[in-house]
């Protein structure tokens, strides 16, 4: 028994690699097909789209980079999705340089899906450096920020002629692994009371929660899973419900390992006391 | 091969290049880190490029906004921090930036950090949520204003609580954590035998 213990304490990580990688692997190529519930924060979110109307102009901000990628992607086409279903007008904009062609690409390729017409139905913004000065520059005047496109064309004659203050904005879906929600939430919630939703990395959600929480932030989808949620909800599972049964089995691995290694923790400390 | 197809390799080989560290460090996961340092680093340096030349110079020459100069010269001035005996000019610029961040972005700050924050707790006590939010809230308060260490009994174990409930909310954001990374591999698994050996359907 002491033997075991003790090799519990010690196993190879390569050891807890390859079991991972096998617990992730096996569901995602013989789906198990668990349940998905619903979290409170995923059926807010998709509430606050949902009571949209078309023509309402909403900004899509895809705030990540490659890195979280698997994450946020899911998320940001779920939205885009939903919002196109709902016939809004989609500004697509990022506050980071690497976000941008997230924006670009999913809008683009959905367009197509949804017959949206560039210019009219929606338009894609350049990166501007500034951070949350940026966020400020927007709320205040959002024409005079963008005063061209994405592809260096005046926004003059595209849906931006609509955006002649704040208040004109419908509803801000940024999908984040950062800071940038809080800057949505202060600079254009707290001002000019424009509702923010989206959706985060699910490190970043006990950060979001209190947001969430104070109603500031209109639910937030909780890093791929929430993204699984919202697909379901759509009706339109895709890769982030392909990927629930590999993270439910995965989850359930790491709990093992946890039990375990208390276990032999507080039988080795026993041990020694004695 | 297809330009798609060239990009799909060249992402697996550098994938399974970056998951190599986890038998052991070797060189094909330190040149993997070099090229993913040097390709973001490029990248951010053609899009602040774009930037500039979008926001400062194009309407500088074009319109004669010739005050968007103070900004570039701010901005230039800035990279003197790397020659030891003008660095003290940079303080200017990292002093405006501040200066004028700072002051830009307070208001939304008062409003949406602190004030709708605070009301947000003071909740009516009516369920059990609302308890546990206003113990958790004057705990960890009591923990950081007054210390673990205080003489009085009654102020030590209301600190405790707010240990607690710091130690519960330190567990939920570790277990985020976890399912954060656990989604970034199936992210990769998904592409690697989705795309690159199509063996997920």
């Amino acid at each position: 028994m002491d033997q075991l213990m003790t090799r519990l304490l010690n196993v190879d990580r390569r050891i807890i690699y390859a079991l991972v990688i096998v617990s992730l692997f096996i569901p995602l190529v013989r789906p198990l097909g668990l349940p998905i519930g619903l979290s409170p924060e995923t059926k807010k979110a998709y509430d606050k789209v949902e009571s949209l109307k078309a023509g309402d102009i909403v900004i899509l901000s895809p705030d990540y980079s490659p890195g979280t990628e698997a994450e946020n992607l899911p998320q940001t086409m779920a939205f885009a999705r939903h919002l196109m279903k709902k016939k809004a007008r989609i500004v697509g904009l990022s506050c980071r340089a690497d976000g941008t062609m997230y924006a670009v690409r999913v809008l683009t390729t959905l367009a197509k899906e949804y017959g949206y017409e560039y210019g009219k139905d929606y338009v894609l913004m350049p990166w501007k450096a500034g951070g949350e000065s940026l966020v400020v520059a927007m709320g205040r005047d959002f024409k005079a920020t963008y005063p061209e496109d994405f592809y260096g064309k005046p926004t003059k004659g595209t849906l931006v002629d609509d955006i002649n203050s704040a208040k004109d904005i419908a509803l801000i879906i940024c999908m984040v692994t950062g800071d940038e929600m809080q800057w949505y939430i202060r600079q254009m919630d707290a001002i000019y009371k424009v509702p923010v939703t989206g959706g985060g990395t699910a490190v970043t959600i006990p950060g979001l929660m209190p947001y969430v929480a104070s109603g500031q932030l209109q639910g937030v989808l909780a890093g791929l899973r929430g993204a699984a949620e919202y697909e379901m909800l759509l009706g339109m599972p895709g890769k982030a419900v392909a990927g629930m049964d590999a993270q439910s089995l995965s989850h359930v691995l790491v709990m093992t390992f946890v039990i375990l290694g208390n276990i032999a923790y507080f039988y080795q400390k026993r041990r020694t006391k004695k | 091969m297809s330009l798609q197809t060239f990009g799909i390799w060249i992402a697996a080989i550098g994938t399974i290049a970056c998951y190599s560290y986890l038998w052991k460090d070797n060189v094909f996961f330190q040149a993997m880190e070099h090229i993913f340092i040097g390709v973001a680093a490029a990248h951010t340096v053609t899009m602040g490029y774009h930037n500039i030349k979008s926001m400062a110079w194009t309407p500088m020459v074009t319109k004669g906004e010739w005050q968007l100069a103070v900004a570039l010269l701010l901005g230039i001035v800035l990279y003197t921090r790397f020659f030891k005996d003008i660095s003290w000019i940079s303080r200017y610029p990292i002093a405006f930036m501040m200066g004028v961040g700072a002051a830009v972005t307070i208001r939304g700050n008062i409003e949406g950090q602190f004030i709708r924050q605070i009301r947000a707790t003071m909740v009516p006590l009516t369920n059990f949520d609302a308890l546990v939010i206003w113990v958790g809230v004057v705990g960890t308060i009591t923990y950081f204003l007054f210390g673990p260490i205080s003489n009085h009994k009654a102020v030590r174990n209301v600190s405790l609580i707010g240990m607690w409930t710091m130690m519960g909310a330190f567990g939920a954001a570790y277990g985020n954590t976890v399912m954060a990374r656990m989604s970034l591999v199936i992210g990769r698994l998904q592409f690697l035998f989705g795309q690159w050996i199509p063996i997920i359907k």
